[in-house]
């Protein structure tokens, strides 16, 4: 039962923090201009009555209370009905069902591919620290974290696609199409990871329990892995776990960049043609995201470092 | 080599990679330099899609790529109705409605245009726009053989033939599933990306003939300067809607025409009826004094550059129901003569009503940039005889007069719409009419417009039109100002671009356009 208490005490939190967020993204509709009926009915181009404004206006229910308004919001939202899509007369959910597909495809193997390049360049890093290979991985973080992702982006179409032939510049027809806006996404999201991974590694080889290893002649290799990595991967896994939540609508910059129709794609589009439906899904959806992906990171906490339970235990 | 230049040398192929990737990116997009190469023409207009969906689209952008066709098109130059997918049409109540379908014809995908695919796509308007359901007032549609279908109103509906002109009631196959939609023009859509560019290629099976052209590339910027440098900079073939500060430029240049024709909106001052200060404005006299404050010709010259036309009525012109102007006198003492008619107080050319000096609203917006200037030039006017205006900017003209207690507005509304002066006269003067923000009920022009409104005879639909434009011109019910033109501007080496009345009711891209 203690076990399970954390859980329940984070899906209450999330149970607040969707009131919140469905409740923001309905006030931001509230509040932007454009009478929905008057829209609909096209009054620059047809003869209508303001009997027949208000007439459609009950009918959608803007004239009703506010608290009214909200709450047919929250079901249709609890149900996934976000609405219509006045972009294309589709239902939203359709249409972010659509896109987040790429945009999921996109964000898992971005996050692949920068767990893969932290562990390799932040091992090498730590493991010869303050030599050339060091100082080649930092060069990297340096570059990689100063160049703008659509600057990169752009180089790398020029490079591979246009000038090489190589890859192609915008689409996801293939899954070779995948492959520049990875790189572009994990070189500019990887460099603080590798930083983080190869200082904690440091740290971590210094201490006691790794010395003491060593001094009973365990291997290198099982200390590195066993004890040193393990202890290093509390801060890590921190801040992977947000950026995971925060790639899902971060990659905009990325989809636009290399056409890919993801959700950060529509969303600008959306937005650029006042799509509040879709805008709404969109802050919701990838605000869930985001709250479910910390949750799991805060409670993974407790199997990497039993130590992180055993206190909140005591705590009680 | 010193690390110097070698920074140097990286900087400055960094920099040419930069300049190579952008000049590649920014290449246009059209262009006929290679000889053989398809005839593409570059079209950017103002307004874009917000769907694909040409029954619901909150523009005419889809009518206006010439991919979609009406059951009814309306001339460009005589504003007359004419068959275009539908042959023929007869009704003996202008309540019960055959209309024979054009035969031969296929939409894009190959289906054939018959009675039942125009009927779903009806349906289709009818249940997915409400706007379509207030113009076409369909009760029912029946299919009577392949190339028939009936229609009834809900009740007699004269206006129902024009309203089939409107950009919402284009028929495309609506059972097909795909991104783009099914039309019938001489065009069809490639690539349709509401938000972007969409790409138009040839119909080869286009009922009518063979366009000319083998491609179109239209995009839609609301930025008028953008337009402009698209043109300049060879980017774009035709620009619609170029800014009134802009035409001279744009005359000036010898590689460019500009072509400005009379448009169908009319810019206006509207009166509030039900007001503060209401027992004025029901007082034809004062309402003549602020009509004659205004001087049109100042407006035309002046704020307008020369692009309009002056206008006393809503149907200015030479169109059959356009009435003869009156043509009164304006000025400060000619408004003064009709403030002193209306009863109120004139001492050393200052008006001032119960004995207080006169301080009234005029609402107005910038979508129409000439509009806060029009205003301004009454506030003017106003000034030089007492009276105080002042001026409240709203966001959206429409959804702001409802809430206010205004005295004057300034507004722009199509009044010769598809043909027909039914959208206008209903809409401005009718009981509750959208657009009637000065809730104007004046029992005789609703008898004329109720008689008008169930008139099925063309020809005398067309005189009653005529006699209520006169009628409201003579009752100064609101002061109609001036008619801005329509102007598109293009390189030479276009041929056969018609710059239309008004953006909503004909096709831009049509099978005629060319290029040398």
């Amino acid at each position: 039962m203690r076990e399970a208490r954390p859980v329940l005490r984070r899906l209450i939190q999330g149970v607040g923090f969707f009131f919140v967020l469905t409740f923001i993204s309905f006030l931001i509709v509230q509040l932007a201009p454009g009478d929905a009926a008057l829209s609909m009915l096209k009054v620059d181009t047809v003869a209508v009555t303001e009997a027949e404004i208000n007439a459609l206006r009950d009918q959608l229910g803007l004239n009703d209370p506010v608290w009214q308004r909200y709450g047919r919001f929250l079901a249709g939202v609890v149900h996934g009905d976000f609405g219509t899509s006045v972009m294309t007369g589709k239902p939203v959910m359709t249409e972010l069902t659509k896109a987040f597909p790429s945009t999921l495809l996109l964000a898992t193997v971005t996050m692949a591919t920068v767990v893969v390049l932290t562990f390799v360049l932040g091992g090498v890093a730590a493991r010869r620290p303050h030599t050339l290979a060091d100082k080649a991985v930092g060069l990297f973080c340096m570059v990689g974290a100063a160049l703008p992702t659509f600057w990169l982006g752009l180089l790398l179409i020029d490079l591979f696609a246009v000038r090489l032939h190589l890859l192609p510049s915008s689409g996801l027809a293939t899954s070779a199409g995948l492959i520049l806006p990875t790189v572009a996404l994990a070189v500019a999201i990887a460099p603080p990871y590798i930083k983080i991974l190869r200082g904690s590694l440091i740290e971590a080889s210094g201490r006691e329990f790794v010395r003491a290893a060593r001094a009973r002649g365990v291997h290198e290799w099982v200390i590195f892995v066993k004890h040193t990595l393990r202890d290093s991967l509390i801060p890590l896994v921190t801040i992977l776990g947000v950026s995971l939540g925060s790639l899902l609508g971060g990659t905009v910059i990325v989809e636009i960049t290399f056409g890919i129709p993801g959700v950060g794609k529509l969303a600008v589009e959306a937005l650029a043609r006042r799509d509040y439906g879709v805008v709404q899904a969109f802050i919701i959806i990838v605000g869930m995201a985001v709250f479910v992906i910390n949750m799991l990171v805060d409670l993974s906490y407790r199997i990497l470092d039993p130590a992180i339970a055993l206190k909140g235990a005591e705590r009680r | 080599m010193s690390p110097r230049p070698r920074v140097l040398r990286t900087l400055a192929l960094t920099l040419a990679l930069g300049l190579a990737v952008l000049t590649g990116c920014s290449a246009g997009s059209g262009g006929n330099a290679a000889p053989g190469a398809p005839k593409t023409l570059r079209f950017v207009t103002v307004y874009p899609a917000n769907t694909t969906d040409p029954q619901l689209v909150h523009t005419a952008f889809i009518l206006n790529s010439g991919t979609t066709e009406t059951l009814v098109g309306l001339d460009p130059h005589s504003l007359k109705l004419y068959p275009w997918l539908a042959e023929s049409w007869e009704t003996e109540d202008a309540q019960h409605w055959t209309f024979r379908i054009r035969q031969g014809v296929t939409f894009h995908n190959g289906a054939p245009l018959d009675a039942e695919a125009v009927r779903a796509a009806l349906q289709h308007a009818l249940d997915v726009n409400p706007g379509v359901v207030a113009a076409l007032k369909i009760d029912s549609m029946t299919v009577v053989d392949d190339h028939t279908l009936s229609i009834a109103t809900t009740s007699v509906y004269p206006a129902l033939v024009s309203n089939l002109v409107h950009y919402n009631t284009v028929i495309t196959d609506v059972t097909d599933t795909g991104d783009v939609p099914m039309g019938t023009g001489a065009f069809r859509f490639e690539s349709f990306d509401p938000a972007g560019r969409s790409v138009l290629v040839r119909n080869d099976q286009y009922w009518d003939g063979r366009a000319k052209l083998d491609r179109v590339v239209m995009t839609a910027n609301e930025d008028s300067n953008a337009r402009m440098l698209a043109l300049q900079a060879g980017d774009a073939d035709i620009i619609y809607r170029p800014s009134l500060e802009s035409i001279p430029t744009l005359r000036a240049d010898p590689a460019i025409t500009v072509d400005s024709v009379t448009g169908t909106r009319v810019y206006h001052l509207q009166f509030n009826y039900v007001g503060r200060h209401a027992a004025l404005w029901n007082n034809r006299d004062f309402r003549r004094g602020i009509d004659a404050l205004v001087d049109r010709q100042s407006i035309v010259d002046g704020i307008m550059a020369g692009q309009g036309t002056v206008a006393f009525n809503p149907f200015p012109g030479d169109w059959p129901f356009s009435p003869t102007p009156l043509g009164r006198a304006h000025g400060t003492e000619a408004a003064l003569q009709h403030f002193k008619a209306a009863g109120l107080e004139v001492n050393d050319g200052k008006v001032t009503h119960d004995g207080k000096p006169l301080t009234m609203q005029i609402v107005t917006y910038i979508a129409r940039p000439e509009l806060p200037l029009i205003a301004q030039l009454l506030r003017e006017s106003a000034a030089q005889v007492g009276i105080t205006l002042n001026i409240q900017v709203a966001e959206n003209i429409d959804e702001y007069l409802p809430k206010t207690d205004f005295d004057i507005a300034t507004y722009s509304v199509l009044t010769i719409s598809r043909g027909d002066g039914a959208f206008f006269l209903n809409g401005a003067f009718g009981k509750g009419g959208a657009q009637n923000h000065g809730r104007l009920a004046d029992p005789a022009l609703l008898a004329k417009l109720d008689a008008y409104n169930t008139e099925i005879d063309p020809a005398t639909r067309i005189r009653m039109i005529k006699e209520i434009g006169g009628y409201i011109e003579e009752q100064q019910f609101n002061s109609y100002l001036v008619v801005p033109n329509e102007t598109a501007a293009y390189r030479n080496g276009v041929t056969g671009w018609l710059t239309p009345g008004n953006e909503f009711e004909f096709p831009m891209i049509t099978k005629d356009l060319d290029l040398a």
